[in-house]
């Protein structure tokens, strides 16, 4: 099935075929792994999260709108949400990774898998590209804000910044991003 | 009422699913009304989105797609755990590894659990052609079991709600589905319950029969 659209393995999943979930498994599972893995830093919990994030998917895939964003972006969301879910209910269970940390890995490993859509890889690259070329302040305040789900108030508290700089520090980092992205989409 | 300057500084926050609660209703009050602030919100919520991207991808362990099998449980044809839409819970190891010996007795006939992939002839795509002339996107039938058709359109038809209706050899046209078009593109798949090898056409229709787009499996 290499080559079947993201949406069309997200069909075939929900209806039920099994080598489409099959397939669906393997071009997100690392992905979606990946991502549970880097923010609750516990392998066992992490696949609990991904597993649930594939159930949820399934459950909720006959609801899946492209116009909210492509079945790569929504499935990472799900996952995220339900890591952040985890991380505030045991907070003080999990160790929280140290942000330093987490920014490089975002930053330096090259995000590749060979299951991935070609697409998807080559987004994964650039917004890696463009998160290492975002100011260190505000690059620091977006991964606390999206993978640790820290609002600007906790960020200035952990910070020692003023909230208005918190704010400013996730919009800003957010906004470079995006520019980065379009500027990339530009070149040929 | 609140300036846009004010509300634009927290959309970063609302981008990302953390502004308190006591702010989110009133910046939503506002992206509500302003056409502006809300273009902000979307392009920076597809940036939030992609930034979850850059995580680097990791490889679970083995048992992984076999917990997911047994998780979504529901008992729709063979291969399937049993049913349930049952809530989803946090599996424990032990768990995992009873969800592991109980598809792999369910999942007979030598399917590696999520990998092995049906031969490409299989699928069947077809370009969704517009009566006005021009491709306007595709269409894809899966052979199954189960069978599912998928339809997705990319430009050139009108924003509304279209009939999804299926043809076979011999048969009456079917209707199974709708598909909603915004800003031009729209998309919906479902599983089939016609013989997929007879299917010949997938088309398009406005509410009142006209045909506006078709693919042809022929």
């Amino acid at each position: 099935m290499v080559g079947i659209p993201d949406e069309a393995l997200l069909a075939g999943f929900v209806s039920g075929d099994r080598d489409a979930t099959g397939a669906f498994l393997q071009r997100f599972r690392n992905r979606v792994y990946g991502l549970a893995l880097a923010m609750l830093h516990d392998p066992a919990l992490a696949e609990d999260v991904a597993q649930e994030a594939f159930v949820r998917a399934w459950k909720h895939g006959p609801s899946y709108d492209r116009r909210l964003g492509t079945v790569s972006n929504w499935l990472l969301r799900i996952t995220r949400n339900l890591a952040l879910d985890r991380l505030r209910r045991r907070r003080k269970e999990i160790e929280i990774i140290d942000p330093d940390i987490l920014e490089s890995l975002v930053t330096s490993t090259p995000p590749s898998a060979v299951e991935d859509a070609a697409i998807t890889s080559d987004m994964a690259a650039a917004v890696t590209a463009a998160l290492a070329q975002v100011p260190p302040e505000q690059r620091r305040a977006l991964v606390l804000a999206a993978y640790y789900g820290r609002t600007a108030e906790e960020i200035s508290r952990s910070e020692g910044i003023p909230l208005g700089t918190a704010k400013t520090r996730i919009l800003l980092g957010l906004r470079k991003v995006r520019a980065l992205l379009d500027a990339a989409e530009e070149r040929p | 009422m609140t300036s846009c300057d004010e509300i634009e500084v927290e959309l970063g926050e609302l981008a990302l699913d953390v502004l308190p609660d006591d702010r989110r209703s009133a910046v939503l009050d506002h992206v509500g009304v302003c056409l502006g602030c809300r273009a902000l919100l979307l392009e920076l919520s597809a940036t939030a989105d992609a930034v979850l991207l850059a995580c680097p991808p990791a490889e679970p362990s083995p048992e992984f797609d076999a917990a997911v099998l047994a998780g979504i449980g529901s008992g729709r044809g063979p291969g399937w755990p049993p049913v349930g839409s049952r809530a989803p819970r946090r599996r424990s190891r032990r768990s995992i590894v009873a969800a592991v010996v109980a598809a792999a007795a369910l999942v007979a006939g030598g399917l590696a659990v999520g990998v092995r992939l049906r031969d490409p002839d299989d699928l069947r795509t077809a370009s969704l052609v517009s009566t006005t002339g021009g491709g306007i996107g595709d269409a894809v039938a899966y052979a199954g079991p189960p069978a599912w058709v998928f339809m997705r359109v990319d430009r050139a038809l009108p924003d509304g709600t279209y009939r999804c209706v299926v043809t076979t050899d011999g048969g009456p046209p079917l209707e199974v589905g709708s598909l909603v078009v915004v800003a031009g593109q729209g998309s919906w798949g479902q599983r089939l319950a016609a013989d997929p090898a007879r299917l010949r056409t997938a088309r398009l229709e406005t509410g009142d029969g006209t045909v506006v787009a078709a693919a042809s499996f022929r």
